[in-house]
């Protein structure tokens, strides 16, 4: 019997396309309904379904659904829910689209079967992150777009020329692991590696991430980092180089969170160094490790996700986001200070809570895999973490000096509903790992994170890192100053050779002028319109409609070749 | 320093870290020692503590010799 399957990410299609035409109630209806929509589709898709169509000389396989594509795409569909309902107050149309849109192409990517399946939604990710970084609104918000539109573009160009020199090669269309040590594959991998915020190639995250609303925030903080990381699961498990870019990722965020002011931008650069673990774990590529990545990836999207929406909830009220203006809130937002510690305990691998039972997979895969250094480093990197998230963050938001932040308005309902299911998860996959996380990882290692060892050692690190923070907090003070990562290295450059080649096109446009006269000067206008704010509605309603429409057709196909 | 050391969060960190050692030192051995370090009593607690105390005042050097620049919006 053939029965008519519903691809997860045509909810999504659909109600991003209806977003910014209908009223502000049916729009946030539409942000919970295509979640929901998902999930129930999910739930009716048998595993190891794997289905398309043949167009172009190419198996499009836009629906494959096995236990590694499960578990990334429960947790993209589940927090998209969530964030919908933090997102209950937004009010910009096209920020809800967008983010309808970063939602769906998540999942697109976890779903896809071949790699240019894949690519397109890779792509998807980008366009509708760009959009949503733009909807902050700030000229900070406009100027970091346009360079993660740069980063990212030039990391997907990588990838597609990879995937062609890998199709030409006849490596065939399909998203399998990739062969190591070919042009092809190592292309890819950077095209991922982009993505996966893994340094030198990680600016673009801490830079844009902090500049959306803080809804948008909510939003871009779960989805393209930990795409990527599924991605590499899929494609280069085992590649011994992302053992050492990972630890190396994971003690990056911490040396810069001790720096950092801005609370969002501190939250960014702890992305980075949890993503730092799944990364290891791939490059450890044991069933142990790649289960402790994906492990870890599920447990991170709703810690940090709870994370961000309570530092949203922060700015929201007071309209201040950075801790040398915060300081002596606990009384007056004392529920969000519990939510955040509730996430800030997660991150932290605070016994009972999801991260413990995530992060202890790939450091014993670390352990059993006989890796002294990576042991030790992932545990210094906890302890990093649990310093700047669990007692830095909260200790100068909520304690600390009245600087003067005061709540200007109430955090809405809707806001602690959705930290509050997050939180929720976290504790309850924490406490029950068994039947919530592990039933869904993708290999069969079993492992048990509750022995008595394994607990005392979390806690003594836990205490060790307190001890420290109390003996050092006067040097944790937040200092006003933006620190210099890497982008400092080549956005001058960059900035000088795009100068260069402006003047050079219009030295050229000057001498194209003079024969086509008023159609380009036509064109011209155009183009400087491109650069005002305003204009990005109608641009991001044409994407909108090109990607509704490819999905209808691939959906249609995808039906009729059944 | 006595200054820390009447401090009465100090004491009680101190003293749990003591305590935390003296459990695994008794108790509750490492489950599967690996490596040299799995064998000391309060190996991770000292991770903790020492990892902090480093992590910090060496962030803090390199953030006034290199990094840190006047806060700007670009």
């Amino acid at each position: 019997m053939t029965s008519l399957v519903l691809h997860p990410v045509v909810p999504f299609a659909v109600a991003a396309i209806l977003a910014p035409f209908v009223g502000l109630r049916a729009r946030r209806l539409l942000s919970l309904a295509a979640p929901l929509a998902a999930l129930a589709a999910l739930g009716s898709i048998p595993l190891g379904t794997e289905t398309g169509f043949s167009a172009a000389g190419h198996e499009w396989v836009v629906l494959r659904y096995d236990a590694l594509a499960r578990i990334f795409a429960i947790a993209f569909a589940l927090y998209a829910l969530i964030a919908g309902v933090y997102a209950w107050t937004a009010s910009d149309r096209w920020e809800r689209a967008a983010s309808l849109v970063l939602a769906g192409a998540g999942i697109g990517v976890v779903l896809a079967g071949d790699l240019l399946t894949l690519y397109f939604f890779w792509e998807w990710l980008t366009v509708s992150s760009l959009f949503l970084i733009w909807f902050g609104g700030t000229p900070g918000a406009w100027a970091a777009g346009f360079r993660y539109l740069m980063f990212h573009l030039a990391g997907a160009l990588v990838m597609l020329t990879g995937i062609l020199l890998h199709l030409g090669a006849g490596g065939g269309g399909a998203f399998v692991q990739l062969p190591a040590g070919t042009t092809a594959s190592g292309l890819i991998l950077i095209g991922m590696l982009v993505n996966a915020a893994v340094p030198p190639l990680h600016a673009w995250l801490s830079d844009a991430y902090p500049r959306a609303s803080v809804y948008g925030t909510a939003f871009l903080a779960a989805f393209t980092t930990k795409a990527a990381v599924y991605a590499l699961v899929r494609g280069f498990p085992g590649v011994e180089a992302l053992v050492w870019l990972g630890v190396a990722m994971a003690l990056y965020g911490v040396v810069y969170a001790v720096l950092e002011n801005d609370i969002r931008r501190l939250l960014a650069y702890h992305i980075i160094s949890q993503v730092g673990y799944m990364v290891t774990g791939v490059g450890l590529g044991t069933g142990l490790a790649l289960n402790g990545a994906s492990a870890h990836a599920f447990a991170h999207i709703f810690y940090k996700g709870l994370l961000m929406m309570s530092a949203g909830a922060v700015i929201y009220a007071t309209g201040r986001g950075r801790l040398t203006e915060l300081g002596q809130l606990a009384k007056p937002l004392r529920w969000t200070l519990v939510l955040m510690m509730i996430g800030a305990f997660s991150i932290s691998g605070v016994p009972l809570f999801n991260g413990f039972v995530s992060k202890s997979i790939t450091v014993s895969a670390a352990t059993d895999a006989h890796r002294a250094p990576v042991e030790f480093l992932l545990l210094l990197a906890s302890m990093g973490t649990f310093l700047h998230t669990g007692l830095k963050l909260p200790w100068f938001t909520f304690f600390a000096n009245d600087r003067g932040a005061r709540v200007e308005r109430p955090v809405p309902a809707s806001m602690y509903a959705a930290m509050g299911i997050a939180a929720a998860i976290c504790f309850v996959t924490g406490v029950m790992p068994g039947p919530t996380l592990y039933a869904l990882l993708p290999f069969a290692e079993q492992y048990d994170p509750f022995t008595g060892h394994h607990v005392l050692e979390m806690l003594q690190l836990l205490t060790g890192t307190g001890l420290g923070f109390w003996l050092l907090r006067m040097k944790l003070y937040g200092e006003p100053t933006t620190t210099l990562d890497v982008d400092a290295l080549y956005r001058r450059p960059l900035f000088a050779l795009m100068d260069g080649s402006g003047a050079a096109l219009e030295r050229t446009g000057a001498r194209v002028r003079e024969r086509l006269g008023a159609l380009v000067d036509e064109g011209r206008r155009g183009l400087l319109r491109l650069e005002q704010r305003d204009v990005t509605a109608p641009l991001a309603l044409q994407g909108l409609v090109v990607f509704l429409g490819i999905a209808a057709a691939a959906f249609a196909a995808f039906v009729l070749s059944r | 320093m006595t200054g820390y050391i009447r401090d009465r969060v100090v004491q009680i960190l101190a003293a749990a870290l003591v305590a935390l050692a003296l459990l695994e030192a008794t108790v509750i051995p490492h489950y599967h020692p690996t490596f040299p370090w799995h064998h000391v009593p309060g190996y991770a607690a000292l991770i903790g503590l020492i990892g902090c105390l480093v992590v910090v005042l060496l962030s803090k050097w390199l953030g006034k010799a290199v990094l840190q620049r006047p806060e700007s919006d670009d």
